[in-house]
């Protein structure tokens, strides 16, 4: 999976958020807020098509936390742009 | 899908999007820019800030105000000619940084602040260069039309 080339993350302080670009713009108003690393997953994620187990590695490679922690974060944001078809 | 811009104000306390338009060029490009909002609660804006207002046929508008009056503001796009008398009301937030070609900018900047006035200083004269525009397509028009005619 990865993320469609007309979504993009604007950083606003200490929070990144989701926001369509071009086109997309004019119907998807949605705003999607993004923790740390919500926004290292959507930066791998726009740049390579990945599987949520490569996501896990890379969480795991990048974070000191445990495996699950890891899986669990990857599914939960995973679920959230699949929601709002961020992905394809 | 879609929130409206209200809800995710008062959810969110601000509000993201990429500009859509061309009536704040230069300043701010269709799709090219972001601009963060803010909601305004029951502040009074101030001159030259760039409100985010929903009109009532529902069309959501990001211009600039050029006078505060009481009760409402007199605002227009930069790259627009006409006024237009907008209800504190319909005014339901307000830009406080923008990211222009990816550069971001504070609207509290004195930089942004002394553009802001520049613009609107320098309106009379963008006034009459479309006014002088027009006028000339119109006599081009007058001109070549008895030509047209006798080309048949």
């Amino acid at each position: 999976m990865k993320i469609k080339s007309d979504f993009t993350i604007q950083k606003v302080g200490s929070s990144y958020v989701a926001i369509a670009v071009g086109e997309t713009s004019k119907t998807f108003r949605t705003m999607i807020k993004l923790n740390s690393t919500g926004a290292f997953l959507w930066n791998l994620l726009s740049e390579k098509d990945l599987t949520e187990e490569e996501l896990v590695e890379a969480l795991l490679a990048e974070y000191d936390v445990e495996r699950e922690t890891a899986a669990n974060d990857v599914r939960k944001i995973v679920t959230v742009l699949a929601q709002n078809q961020i992905l394809q | 899908m879609n929130d409206s811009i209200e809800k995710i104000l008062a959810e969110d306390g601000f509000y993201v999007s990429t500009t859509v338009g061309m009536s704040m060029f230069p300043m701010l490009c269709n799709r090219r820019d972001r601009v963060v909002i803010c909601p305004v609660g029951n502040q009074k804006l101030k001159k030259y800030d760039l409100p985010l207002y929903r009109r009532p046929d529902g069309k959501y508008v990001l211009h600039r105000i050029i006078g505060v009056r009481e009760g409402y503001y007199i605002i227009r796009g930069d790259n627009t000619y006409r006024k237009e008398k907008v209800p504190d009301e319909w005014v339901i937030g307000y830009v406080t940084e923008f990211y222009r070609k990816g550069k971001h900018v504070s609207a509290e900047s004195k930089k942004y602040r002394v553009y802001a006035r520049f613009w609107n200083w320098i309106y009379p004269s963008r006034f009459l260069f479309l006014k002088s525009r027009s006028f000339l397509s119109k006599i081009k028009h007058i001109l070549i039309k008895p030509f047209r005619k006798k080309d048949k």
